[in-house]
């Protein structure tokens, strides 16, 4: 990555954007002491750290942000979360930004839109084999029964992978 | 007691031995479950990763057939169903517009709505507050004495702290002070609070598997005879994915993994059949030498 700033890319409504969302509104509150990027397990591999990226959302840097590698390899495990002193929401920032990259069609990596798939189908992200299903009865387990998917393939014509869905 | 069970997919389909031997233990302990098989998906990270609000509108539609059935809590064995349901009851809590807006699309598309008024509980904070572990020794007929146990909470259950309270999330001890009331000793591992890279298998394989990988060392180093966990995605990375991760290391680790309700169950007179054990990909055999 680039490390020097490029005021030519800066996207100045992003801010806005960012903290009028759920996942974004506790961006305004970090004064970056980089406890969450010295207790994050993956900072180490990340393109950009993650105290980096809340400096970067308000600075208005949305391509390089929606762009990057790091985002999607936070495990949203909450450490930085847990020990940031300002209560900065940084695992829900990150997800909040993964919605961004894929509604601005920056990316949707295969995962998702394989699990996409399956949930709009059969409302599971994933569903029993005929194998597991067979082993579930050998165990007397109750049969997983069938899930009204209306709700959820109206739910998820909502959202940037709509797209996709239809097509198997 | 009176729960709404949801043992989430992935356990109903991918982790039978915690679905079995959950059942099997809260059976025995006399806990009445009410199935709710027919739920959908909890709208976990990768669905969070797509859409925040779409996610939790499935979270909330859950919640809103466990109320509709009468029900004020639900219980869940996948510390990820826990964290995505009571981040939409303290979601709800802090920020009005999203009840807002988790309400519309949960109304428009399931003609439902959702208050915030159903308790998620995962099932360690069954046995452990609801059952407690005075209640729990009456129950105990065998101990694991002496086995060193490496535990393995899941991040979920623990994080964030700032906006629910499961356990202390910088030194946890409930599921540590369950395994010593089986006899067993929980030892220090320096790796404990980390992820075990479950989550991230389906974005960054090699990442995923090297984050299970520097667990298992730091276990193995440790002194740990096993692992015990209550989250069945950290069960995966580290029991299923541990020959793997050996392959990769070139490090034998050899080392036993139990969803704890399978450990429980053993203590409460359980069949190793009865709670699963034979779906394990480890071989537990050394450990079960110690029960008695
Ligand atoms: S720990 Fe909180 S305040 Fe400190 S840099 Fe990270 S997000 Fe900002
Ligand atoms: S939630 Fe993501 S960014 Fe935060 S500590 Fe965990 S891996 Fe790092």
């Amino acid at each position: 990555m680039e490390r020097a700033l490029n005021l030519s890319k800066v996207n100045r409504v992003f801010l806005e954007e960012v903290k009028s969302s759920h996942t974004g509104r506790t961006v305004p509150y970090c004064y970056q002491c980089g406890t969450c990027s010295s207790s994050c397990p993956v900072a180490e591999e990340m393109d950009i750290k993650p105290h980096e990226m809340v400096e970067m959302i308000k600075l208005g840097l949305t391509d390089a942000l929606i762009r990057c590698k790091a985002i999607w390899q936070c495990t949203t495990c909450y450490m930085c979360t847990e020990r940031c002193p300002q209560e900065v929401q940084l695992t829900l920032i990150i997800l909040g930004l993964r919605n961004i990259a894929m509604r601005e069609g920056a990316v949707i990596p295969e995962a998702v839109k394989e699990s996409c798939k399956n949930l709009y189908e059969t409302g599971r992200l994933v569903t029993p084999s005929r194998f597991q299903r067979q082993q579930r009865e050998k165990l007397k387990l109750p049969e997983v029964l069938q899930v009204d998917t209306e709700p959820i393939k109206g739910m998820m014509k909502k959202t940037a992978v709509a797209g996709i869905l239809e097509v198997k | 007691m009176r729960y709404g069970y949801f043992p989430g997919c992935y356990v109903l389909s991918r982790k039978l031995q915690y679905d079995l031997s959950a059942r099997n233990v809260m059976k025995k302990l006399g806990v009445e479950i009410v199935e709710m098989t027919d739920a959908p998906c909890c709208g976990p990270a990768i669905v969070k990763s797509v859409d925040y609000s779409v996610a939790s509108a499935l979270s909330a539609r859950i919640l809103a057939m466990t109320k509709e059935r009468g029900l004020n809590t639900l219980v869940t064995l996948c510390p990820e169903c826990f964290s995505s349901f009571i981040k939409v009851n303290t979601g709800f809590k802090e920020d009005v517009k999203f009840k807002e807006e988790v309400n519309h699309i949960l109304s428009s598309t399931a003609g439902l709505k959702y208050n915030g008024d159903v308790e998620p509980k995962h099932i360690l904070q069954v046995v452990y507050e609801d059952i407690g572990l005075k209640g729990l020794s009456e129950h105990i007929i065998k101990r694991f004495n002496g086995v060193k146990v490496a535990v393995q909470p899941g991040c979920h259950f623990l994080r964030a702290s700032t906006s629910y309270y499961a356990d202390d999330p910088e030194d946890p001890r409930m599921l540590d002070e369950v395994v010593e009331s089986l006899g067993m000793e929980s030892v220090y591992w320096p790796l404990k609070l980390w992820c075990c890279g479950a989550p991230t298998l389906a974005f960054d394989r090699e990442l995923s598997l090297k984050l299970a990988g520097r667990k298992l060392r730091s276990i193995k180093a440790s002194g740990a005879d096993c692992i015990v966990t209550a989250c069945p995605y950290c069960h995966t990375q580290l029991d299923q994915y541990q020959p793997m991760v050996e392959r990769r290391l070139n490090e034998k680790f050899g080392i036993p993994t139990f969803l704890f309700t399978q450990i429980l169950g053993l203590c409460m007179g359980l069949s190793p059949e009865e709670v699963g054990l034979h779906m394990n990909r480890v071989s537990p055999s050394k450990i079960l030498d110690f029960i008695g």
